[in-house]
């Protein structure tokens, strides 16, 4: 998935998008690790060490990766659990990031 | 916890099938001795494997340690195919059939899958060592898997492998509904399916009618209700349930609310009232926002509640408690369904610095939990 997860930051920059992670790696020196191998430019939350640490419990978690699309209200739209695969996951974000641009134009004017 | 369906076809996928080649040293005498030769050998070289990917740090490194060391079903399956065609009539080849059967993937006629299937429906569907294998082709989709079932149900003697054989049938049947459903709206996916069960199966599933096989499921799952319910001890029925509440088919919520309405054993009760709080709210996840759906999620919501006010302390097989199922969901339904305002997240990044959700409003949030261990 972390090819994939580059290119879509790379391709959304200067966009209203955000890819956020939530790292359940058992320390922070093991995300730090995984980070700089895989190169990722996005940032994640480590969550205390665990699959069953504070925010993967809140969250209901209990498979993994498991993906949320949250909209840029704040609105949750979207839940997978697995990559629902890479076509389907650009064509959501694509519409939800349009319109969210469209929606920034609005209030400008 | 499980890793995705989807990363697991993937992880198929990336493995090249490879022949058997090992000429062993000293076979071990008898047809059991020389199964459970195999058994340990799969085993240790499985065990192996997990400790290596364990210790790997890196995803480069897992994955050298895929392509040395994991141990290929196309390298085993062959292996007890061949104990099972040298002694066919033998209890024993019952055994290495159904290892076959699990560990083989979906292919066409002349597939080990397809070989194993039809040496167990010529020989052995009155054996009654089938009942291990029926919760395994409970899990497949093709209509040899079927056909099967059909013939341990009918002729069978044992009641105990006929209520396997008639379960089965039901979850097998509902999850084909399922996935024909799933073929239908989502077309982009057949060649997935194809890569994953052949051509074939594919192309029959695509025409198949998802309404009928419902119904069919349906079918097995209110015999099973009325003439094996009873009968069956109650930690296969918190396994069962905990299989009913992630499948998610609406023909097995009737036989859940029959273990739940009409079973005096108070934890069947429990494990029935989460399963099926579970299954409504899967069957509503699965479909497009509507009405349907908000009216699935009320009633899932009201049995989460249920099972927390009455059945807290029941503890499940695979760990916790009733209630500690039912809480995490109920509030993944009231909170973190779609539509809802997400929750805050709030923590620490590997440098310790604090960040939140809500610092992103205005963004759209692809939000992944993730990681390695």
């Amino acid at each position: 998935m972390y090819p994939h997860e580059r290119s879509l930051v790379k391709a959304m920059e200067n966009k209203p998008f955000v890819l956020l992670g939530v790292n359940s790696d058992p320390s922070k020196d093991a995300l730090k690790q995984v980070i700089a191998a895989e190169k990722m430019t996005w940032r994640s939350w480590w969550d205390g060490g665990s699959t069953q640490g504070p925010i993967a419990t809140k969250w209901n978690v209990h498979g993994w990766p498991t993906l949320y699309v949250i909209d840029h209200k704040g609105i949750i739209r979207h839940k997978w659990i697995g990559s629902p695969g890479d076509k389907v996951l650009d064509e959501t974000l694509n519409k939800l990031v349009k319109a969210a641009e469209e929606d920034a134009k609005k209030t400008a004017k | 916890m499980f890793r995705s369906v989807g990363g697991i076809i993937a992880l198929l996928l990336a493995l090249p099938a490879w022949g058997y080649q090992d000429k062993s040293k000293e076979k071990p005498t008898t047809p059991e001795q020389q199964y459970q030769a195999l058994l340990k050998e799969e085993n240790d070289a499985m065990n192996a494997f997990q400790e290596a990917y364990q210790k790997a740090k890196t995803s480069k490194e897992r994955n050298k340690i895929i392509a040395e060391k994991y141990p290929r079903p196309e390298k085993a399956v062959p292996k007890f195919l061949e104990l099972a065609e040298k002694y066919p009539q033998s209890p024993v080849a019952v055994d290495a059939l159904t290892e076959v059967v699990t560990r083989a993937r979906q292919g066409g006629k002349d597939s080990p899958r397809a070989k194993a299937l039809a040496i167990l429906q010529r020989n052995h569907v009155q054996s009654n060592k089938m009942g291990r294998i029926c919760q395994s082709l409970a899990n497949s989709y093709g209509k040899e898997e079927t056909d099967l079932l059909r013939s341990i149900l009918a002729k069978n003697p044992s009641k105990e492998v006929q209520a396997e054989a008639c379960l089965a049938l039901g979850q097998q049947l509902g999850q084909r509904a399922k996935l024909v459903r799933l073929l239908k709206s989502r077309a982009e996916l057949m060649k997935q399916v194809e890569q994953v069960f052949g051509k074939e199966l594919t192309e029959e599933l695509h025409k198949a009618d998802a309404t009928k096989i419902d119904a069919e499921s349906a079918h097995y799952f209110e015999e099973f209700a009325e003439k094996y319910a009873v009968q069956m001890k109650p930690d296969r029925i918190d396994q069962l349930c905990q299989g009913l509440g992630r499948l998610g088919v609406s023909g097995s919520e009737a036989l859940l609310r029959a273990f739940m309405g009409k079973d005096s054993r108070r934890e069947v009760q429990g494990f029935a009232c989460l399963a099926l709080a579970k299954s409504l709210k899967n069957r509503a996840d699965d479909m497009s926002e509507s009405k349907e759906a908000e009216k699935l999620r009320q009633e899932s919501e009201q049995l989460f509640e249920r099972a927390i006010t009455k059945y807290a302390d029941v503890k499940l097989s695979f760990g916790g408690t009733v209630a500690d199922q039912a809480k995490g969901a109920l509030y993944e339904l009231r909170y973190l369904s779609i539509g809802k305002v997400a929750p805050e997240v709030e923590g620490e990044d590997a440098d310790s610095k604090k960040f939140k959700l809500s610092d992103y409003r205005g963004k759209v949030v692809l939000l992944d939990f993730w990681g390695n261990w």
